[in-house]
């Protein structure tokens, strides 16, 4: 009795372990291939569909900051510092058809639409255009001249622009229905948030011919932007402004 | 004398086997929570307001290519703030919902835009967010 229960003890343990350690049966070397032949196919497809994940077409605007023959550096609308290739194909446009990356120059506008590299975070350039685009100013009116239709915007980064109102000037005035009213000069007052959409001078960065404005009447001024009541600062009229803004439709 | 030794095994086996389970079970149930011990849960909602010194812009994607003259630009802000898109050529208010969402179509032209994004509080903050919007279907 106590040798079959012995016999029966070790049969039952060997068939666990027998089983435990089976491998997987294995079919026959074709289905083997097989199984080869699709991890292979899915390791195909995960690297295109990784390749196609890693590069997106984008659009950038920028400054240019450094210029070289093969590598542009740029700062962006928000301030970051963007790295852009250019190559054999990459296509320049500007007013002067004969525009190349020797033109190019620190201070220059551009805009840029070509491939970017998530990996790398630099932008394979595909055409390169000169923009001449309006500034956008958000700030607060610390002064206004009433003769000479020049106001003083303070901005959030502690900047002072004098605007020059021209007659091409449309303005507008933020509603309380959420639209946007025609106005003018005459309703800009001191202490009012306000948008200025305009150009700089040539001469002078630091005074913008306006093309478009928008105030917001009722609203108190930006709290975090400090303004002092100055006497309205020494502004020639601006006829020596070289950017005129067009109309806007 | 061997068969009595085997059901005196046996039997004590299964009566340890029923201790052992009995056991467990009662282990088992002084682990339970009386429902009075469990704490409320209560879920704010999925897409909570924005705080009031911020302004969220979700869509367009910032340097996104599209083929379309126009874009809708929408996204969250305050719900007492005053919304203004601009771009380089137009602006256009938008209306902003209880919750704080607004939702605007700026028309675009071809090429490079820049479209600004300006939430005015009724404190007089403002906030703004520019995203560059390149309308082409150059194929590269």
């Amino acid at each position: 009795m106590k040798k079959a229960l012995i016999i029966f003890s070790f049969l039952l343990l060997s068939s666990g372990t027998a089983l435990a350690a089976s491998p997987t049966p294995t079919n026959s070397t074709a289905s083997e291939d097989l199984i080869e032949q699709i991890d292979e196919l899915k390791d195909k497809v995960a690297s295109r569909v990784a390749e196609l994940k890693l590069v997106e077409k984008r659009g950038i605007i920028g400054k240019v900051t450094e210029a070289e023959d093969t590598q542009i550096t740029i700062e962006d609308i928000n301030g970051g510092t963007r790295f852009i290739d250019v190559d054999e194909l990459t296509k320049f446009s500007s007013d002067d058809d004969s525009f190349g990356i020797s033109d190019v120059e620190p201070g220059m506008e551009l805009g840029i639409l070509g491939l970017y590299n998530k990996e790398s975070r630099r932008t394979l350039a595909r055409f390169v255009n000169v923009l001449d685009f309006p500034k956008m100013y958000v700030g607060v009116v610390s002064n206004k001249d009433e003769e000479k239709f020049v106001f003083t915007l303070n901005t959030n980064n502690n900047k002072e622009f004098a605007i020059d109102v021209e007659n091409v000037t449309r303005t507008f005035e933020y509603d309380e229905d959420a639209a946007l009213v025609r106005s003018g000069f005459t309703n800009i007052e001191v202490s009012q948030n306000v948008i200025v959409v305009g150009f700089e001078d040539s001469k002078d960065p630091n005074r913008i011919s306006a093309s478009r404005i928008v105030i917001f009447p009722g609203v108190p001024k930006n709290p975090k932007i400090m303004i002092k009541e100055t006497p309205a600062p020494t502004i020639t009229s601006s006829p020596s402004a070289s950017k005129k803004p067009s109309p806007t439709p | 004398m061997n068969k009595e030794k085997f059901i005196l095994i046996f039997s004590a086996l299964g009566l340890g086997l029923l201790v052992a389970v009995g056991a467990f079970f009662l282990y088992q149930k002084t682990k339970a929570i009386a429902p009075r011990d469990i704490p409320e849960i209560v879920i704010s909602s999925p897409s909570p307001t924005p705080s009031e010194n911020s302004l969220i812009v979700d869509s367009p994607k910032d340097e996104a290519v599209i083929s379309s003259a126009s874009v809708s630009v929408s996204g969250r802000a305050d719900p007492s703030a005053k919304i203004l898109i601009v771009s380089q050529t137009t602006q256009q208010a938008a209306d902003s919902t209880s919750t704080g969402a607004f939702t605007a179509t700026i028309g675009l032209e071809s090429g490079e835009n820049i479209i600004m994004i300006i939430a005015v509080l009724p404190n007089g903050e403002t906030f703004t967010v520019r995203r560059t919007v390149t309308v082409s279907s150059e194929s590269f």
